[in-house]
């Protein structure tokens, strides 16, 4: 067996074949989609406006001590973390929740 | 449980998790340092700091590690044991937390509204003004002021020579452009004063403040500091939420692996070295004494599945023997000997029917079958 065969907690679930005709809309395939898209965005928001401007000093980063800045980079690194652990664990609400915060964090910033 | 169970993934996973928990850990830990040691010390640039400051950061340093640790401990434990007193701890870990970690989000509010406050373009203004009314000695009086004088000068020249009898208009007249230069310079003293009060305002406009801070300050009618204190709580809130998640995350996959008979929270150590012509000591459950355990396991790592028919107990079957052992009563366990799931009855029920049973200790204890008239497996 493959290891894409193997869930998350490393269980196999083989797939049924049937004769029956399937769905027109695979909403596991778009629901697994979007949590999958969410965790990118998380990652995204932490890279582009946190990481970034406080390497470079743009967007107002330089206004601001060093020491701060990266305490809130880090703070975005755990938000990110949890949103892709929300997100590989099935929990969309949660992964939501978690790059939402990462949104306020980095508009805020 | 399903025989499909990876222990590979389900570890690479473990791994994951416990290195996300371990950068939250130093987050929350940096986090509550910058404003515990900040206060204590005055700044958190370590690498200038002489004795004394070293001396006063220390104790926030602890205090600091002690609760992140604290903090650790709790949120990587096993949910299912939380009793109150663990809800309380958690409670009192998180709040400390949350109140040391909200003073940087506020400074950050504080330098952004000061510093836009500054620039302003109306501020600058007002300190021009300021700055012109404090050191401007001209007053419209001056040539007056002169003129007066010079009359008066006259005036007394010819009253020596006896040409006029006294010189009090001239003397009025000098009094009277006096008076009107203190008055406008009063004047411009209180004008200066009202310019450095407006200034002094207008250095903290909390309408600079981020939008934000001003739309929870115009929206709950409060005062720019207590909007900034509710936005950097919410994010610290939510951070904290995010600390626990991935904690919880970690004592799942822990818990898992350990369910199928995989420790990750001990260290196997190396046993010591045997006294010369010693014998091998049998290790013996405190609860039937006369039972040998442990006999014969096959420390052969390269085939770890389930094999009956040579009568061999294996490293795993003697791990699931063991979380048996441990387990309580009326939870779910698997039989050592063919891993069929089932629910432990009394304290000392570890197999799922006495068949395994009888063919565990067989193959522990080979005499068994001898005994019987049996080969040994």
């Amino acid at each position: 067996m493959k290891q894409d065969d193997f869930d998350y907690w490393g269980y196999h679930h083989p797939i049924p074949t049937t004769q029956e005709e399937p769905e027109p809309v695979d909403w596991r395939t778009v629901g697994s989609v979007a949590n999958w898209l969410i965790g990118v965005i998380g990652w995204a928001l932490w890279l582009f406006f946190l990481v970034i401007p406080t390497i470079n000093s743009t967007h107002g980063a330089a206004l601001y001590p060093v020491e701060n800045n990266v305490v809130f980079v880090l703070t975005g690194l755990v938000l990110a973390l949890a949103s892709s652990a929300a997100w590989s664990a099935s929990h969309p609400i949660k992964s939501a929740l978690f790059t939402f915060v990462i949104l306020i964090l980095a508009y805020w910033f | 449980m399903s025989n499909n169970f990876d222990p590979r993934i389900a570890y690479g996973l473990y791994k994951k998790r416990l290195i996300a928990f371990s950068i939250a850990a130093v987050t929350a830990f940096v986090m509550s340092a910058y404003f515990v040691v900040g206060y204590l010390v005055g700044d958190i640039k370590f690498w200038s700091w002489g004795e004394d400051q070293w001396l006063n950061a220390l104790p926030g340093i602890g205090i600091c590690m002690a609760m992140t640790a604290f903090q650790i401990v709790l949120y990587s434990k096993d949910s299912n044991k939380a009793t109150a007193g663990t809800v309380l701890a958690i409670c009192i870990a998180a709040g400390f937390s949350i109140l040391s970690e909200i003073g940087q989000g506020m400074e950050r509010d504080e330098i952004r509204m000061t510093t836009k406050s500054k620039e302003s373009g109306a501020y600058q203004a007002v300190l021009g003004s300021i700055n012109g009314a404090a050191g401007n000695a001209y007053t419209p009086y001056s040539r007056d002021l002169q003129q007066a004088n010079s009359r008066l000068a006259t005036c007394r020249k010819k009253l020596a020579q006896g040409v006029y009898k006294d010189c009090d208009e001239s003397e009025a007249r000098v009094w009277a452009v006096k008076e009107m230069i203190t008055m406008t310079q009063a004047a411009q003293g209180q004008r200066a004063l009202a310019l450095s009060a407006t200034a002094k305002e207008m250095e903290r406009d909390e309408n600079n403040y981020h939008p934000l801070v001003n739309l929870i300050r115009t929206t709950l009618g409060l005062t720019g500091i207590i909007a900034s204190f509710l936005l950097s709580l919410t994010i610290i809130i939510f951070f904290e939420y995010a600390f626990h998640y991935l904690g919880r995350q970690l004592a799942e996959t822990r818990d898992l692996l350990f369910s199928h008979g995989y420790d990750t929270t001990t260290k196997a150590r190396q046993t010591p070295r045997q006294r010369e012509g010693m014998k091998k000591p049998e290790t013996r459950s405190p609860k039937h004494p006369t039972r040998n355990e442990g006999v014969r396991v096959d420390t052969d790592t390269t085939d770890k599945r389930v094999d009956t028919d040579a009568g061999v107990i294996t490293e795993e079957m003697q791990a699931r023997y063991n979380i048996n052992e441990g387990m309580k009563a009326g939870e779910d366990v698997s039989c050592p000997w063919c891993e069929t799931e089932f629910k432990k009855r009394t304290y000392n029920h570890r197999f799922c029917n006495k068949h395994c049973k009888d063919d565990w200790h067989n193959a522990a204890n080979p005499d068994r079958l001898q005994h019987k008239g049996k080969g040994a497996g």
